[in-house]
């Protein structure tokens, strides 16, 4: 499982990149001035169209290298690009934000590679990142097997999954709590406070979920016929 | 005398405009360095050594630096010391004097909600 390497779509620079491949900077003349040099450095390896050099040169521009890698995957990366998300997530290396961006603009279709991915490239954006896979993933309007392979994911975003599954199982009808522990526990937690909740469900074209069953109160044998108290 | 007025103005206008900011005054007044590299260096180190309040005196120094480079330089090492105090509003409009490769990383670090400080 994971990001597929096939690049999003035929490149076709847009005007921004087109402006970029042809406007190199000149860094010479900053040579004995190492914090202009370092800033110029960053603006200079936005025109780079090879992934490894701009990881390089943006190591090269100090204090800039973040928005180095941030600046260049904001502009090669988005809409129409050549490069796949692996790479593009290998550029941004420890800028969250920069990754955050990636995964939301190619969201890969697959909540669990993209739960995994906001796990493990996002930082402090994970919880967020999570959140907005989660809710692609409702609108969506996952089956029963959709919801039981979500509800088996052993992940530190239990709670979020869990509430997640809950929706789809309550709101939409579709399978049920089971699957890793932490979900399964947060997810029937969940369950019950939407039922305690009336018109938690968000508006939906999908069928209104099943009524909730009513107990069937089996009249003890020994009592007489006439005598039985009428069904609910 | 323009020539002379002009720098003494200048002098004047950078002396009040660094008001907070006085090492940046009784350094260097701009207007006497000549035109170019010079007087880009110098206005760069003014900006360095501007307080996060003084987001004013940093656009108007920053449009005197010929040196685009030298201009974005300035004002997005401003930016990053200050970032916490700056205003939406005066963030945005300082990134539209930086250069095309970092303007929309600074334009969306002022946009961008899960990016304010």
């Amino acid at each position: 499982m994971g990001w597929s390497t096939r690049p999003v779509e035929s490149h076709q620079p847009d005007s921004r990149q087109a402006a970029a491949i042809t406007s190199h900077v000149d860094c010479g003349r900053f040579e004995a001035d190492p914090e202009l040099a370092q800033y110029c450095a960053y603006l200079d390896v936005q025109d780079e169209e090879d992934p490894e050099a701009v990881i390089a040169g943006c190591q090269a521009s100090g204090p800039w290298e973040q928005a180095c890698r941030g600046e260049w995957v904001g502009t090669w990366g988005r809409g129409q690009t050549r490069f796949d998300v692996p790479t593009l997530l290998r550029v941004c290396g420890e800028n969250h934000d920069c990754a955050f961006d990636v995964l939301e603009v190619h969201a890969s279709g697959d909540v669990l590679v993209e739960v995994d991915a906001c796990e493990r490239h996002t930082g402090p954006h994970a919880s967020d990142c999570v959140g907005h896979s989660l809710n692609r993933w409702l609108a969506r309007q996952p089956d029963a097997d959709q919801v039981a392979r979500l509800a088996a994911l052993d992940t530190p975003h239990a709670e979020a999954v869990g509430g997640a599954v809950a929706h789809a199982v309550f709101c939409l009808g579709a399978g049920t709590c089971a699957g890793s522990e932490s979900v399964t526990a947060h997810c029937e937690r969940s369950v019950e406070a939407l039922k305690n909740r009336p018109g938690s469900c968000p508006e939906t074209d999908a069928p209104p979920p099943p009524p909730p069953r009513r107990p069937v109160i089996l009249p003890p044998k020994d009592i007489p016929p006439g005598d039985r108290p009428s069904p609910p | 005398m323009t020539v002379t007025f002009a720098r003494w103005l200048s002098s004047i206008v950078v002396c009040a405009m660094a008001i907070g900011g006085l090492a940046s005054c009784s350094r260097s007044v701009c207007g006497d360095e000549a035109p170019g590299t010079a007087r880009d260096a110098c206005h760069y180190e003014q900006i360095r050594a501007l307080g996060p309040d003084q987001v004013n005196q940093v656009d108007t120094l920053a449009r005197q630096i010929e040196d685009s480079v030298v201009r974005s330089a300035a004002v997005d090492y401003w930016l990053r010391d200050h970032r916490a105090e700056v205003a939406r509003e005066d963030g945005k409009a300082l990134c539209e004097l930086l250069e095309a490769g970092a303007a929309g990383r600074c334009l969306r670090s002022f946009s961008a909600a899960h990016l304010q400080p």
